[in-house]
């Protein structure tokens, strides 16, 4: 079995509703259904994901004691595409033309044919493969996904869903300050916030004073501007 | 990630605050936790305009933040959209790139979990939880630095003392030479 990796991006997640306890025989049940599903001689399916466990990327079984790693629980989602090469098409489509005879195709049926040699190619083709890793931390109801491409995260998000009916929320800063135990005033003022430009904008006073104000305004007495100064 | 999450900007703020701190002498951080983590910057900032899709600013290798362009951003009104950290816990050190607008970990670098030569070597199920382990302490850690800025960022003080200080530090910025 591979060991988990040592270095990586990843993206938070928090786990909101119910799962089963990381001991409990329904969750390896949970991962079973929705386990991975090959498309290597798959007619018609482009792409496919599902959960493997850490030490068979076949998706065929799901050891305990690889999964279940106190206090975490290591998690794998195998993701398959097959992508057919454009120029192959093209070439197949040429080819189909050419054998034609009589008037030439109308776009439904360039259409159809194109489909129809699509559908043919694919199962010759192999999906390229892509593995996220995971780990929950059911403590502290958190999921730590190995990912920071959107698509991955979405992929991951719905699989998460289907396998145990709770939704993995990605952590924001937002999410984060909801969940950081703050009192009702400071959640107040944290919906009303917007954000601050250090720079301030012409015309209003931030910067330093003392540096913006012109010489002619302590030679014209103003002490409190000169004091100012004197003080920085 | 192409979609901006809604305030986005409290963790560009955080990141700024992060830097402000980190240059006056403020960057060790007594989080909720006890302990005190200590956070510097590392080799690598990106700055972007108030739009997110106006053109970024990368800055790499070196030391960033001491350079002329990182001053002109931020002194133009930049946003600093990520950044490249170390954070310490005594002698534990983690290195990782911060999106402050999702709070995405990018190239986490964790302390070694193997252990030390004179102990028994972990078996490998003990060193899988211990990479884990590392990951989530880090993001603990920083949740209670983020905490303590949220602190600071939601009290009046905010407005009153933090954002005059830190325009400041921008400001003096100017008569800084490389």
């Amino acid at each position: 079995m591979p060991r988990f990796r040592k270095s990586g991006s990843f993206t938070r997640c928090h786990v909101e509703g119910p799962m089963p306890k990381p001991g409990d025989e329904a969750l390896v049940v949970a991962l079973a259904k929705q386990r991975f599903r090959s498309i290597e001689n798959a007619a018609s399916e482009e792409h496919s994901v599902g959960w493997v466990s850490p030490g068979d990327a076949t998706g065929g079984s799901f050891l305990v004691d690889e999964i279940l790693l106190d206090p975490h629980v290591r998690l794998r989602v195998r993701l398959d595409r097959k992508r057919l090469p454009r120029v192959w098409v093209q070439i197949h489509l040429d080819s189909a033309l050419r054998a034609r005879e009589g008037r030439p195709p109308s776009a439904k049926e360039r259409k159809e044919l194109k489909d129809e040699i699509a559908s043919r190619l694919l199962p010759r083709v192999l999906p390229s493969v892509g593995f996220v890793d995971l780990f929950w931390d059911p403590k502290e109801g958190e999921v730590y996904v190995f990912t920071t491409s959107r698509a991955g995260l979405e992929a991951v998000q719905k699989l998460w869903h289907q396998s145990f009916g709770s939704r993995l929320v990605e952590t924001t800063p937002l999410e984060l300050a909801f969940r950081a135990g703050l009192g009702k005033e400071r959640l107040k003022r944290l919906e009303r916030l917007a954000p601050v430009p250090f720079v301030p904008p012409p015309g209003e006073t931030g910067r330093a004073p003392a540096r913006r104000a012109p010489p002619a305004a302590a030679a014209a007495g103003d002490e409190g501007a000169a004091a100012q100064e004197a003080g920085r | 990630m192409t979609t901006t999450p809604e305030h986005a900007f409290l963790g560009e703020e955080f990141l700024t605050w992060l830097w402000y701190r980190s240059e006056s002498g403020q960057a060790t951080f007594t989080t909720d936790q006890g302990g005190a983590v200590a956070v510097a910057f590392d080799d690598l900032l990106v700055f972007g305009g108030e739009d997110e899709n106006r053109m970024q600013q990368t800055l790499r290798r070196g030391l960033p933040t001491l350079s002329l362009e990182a001053k002109a951003a931020l002194q133009a009104g930049k946003r600093l959209r990520k950044a490249r950290l170390v954070l310490a816990d005594g002698p534990e050190q983690w290195s990782f790139t911060l999106d402050g607008a999702t709070l995405a970990f990018g190239s986490v670098r964790c302390p070694d979990p193997d252990g030390d030569d004179d102990e028994a070597a972990p078996t490998p199920a003990e060193l899988d939880c211990a990479r884990m382990d590392g990951f989530a302490r880090l993001a603990r850690r920083l949740d209670g630095v983020y905490r303590l800025f949220l602190d600071e960022r939601l009290s009046d003080d905010w407005e009153r003392a933090s954002v005059p200080s830190l325009r400041r530090w921008i400001d003096e910025k100017r008569g800084e030479r490389v």
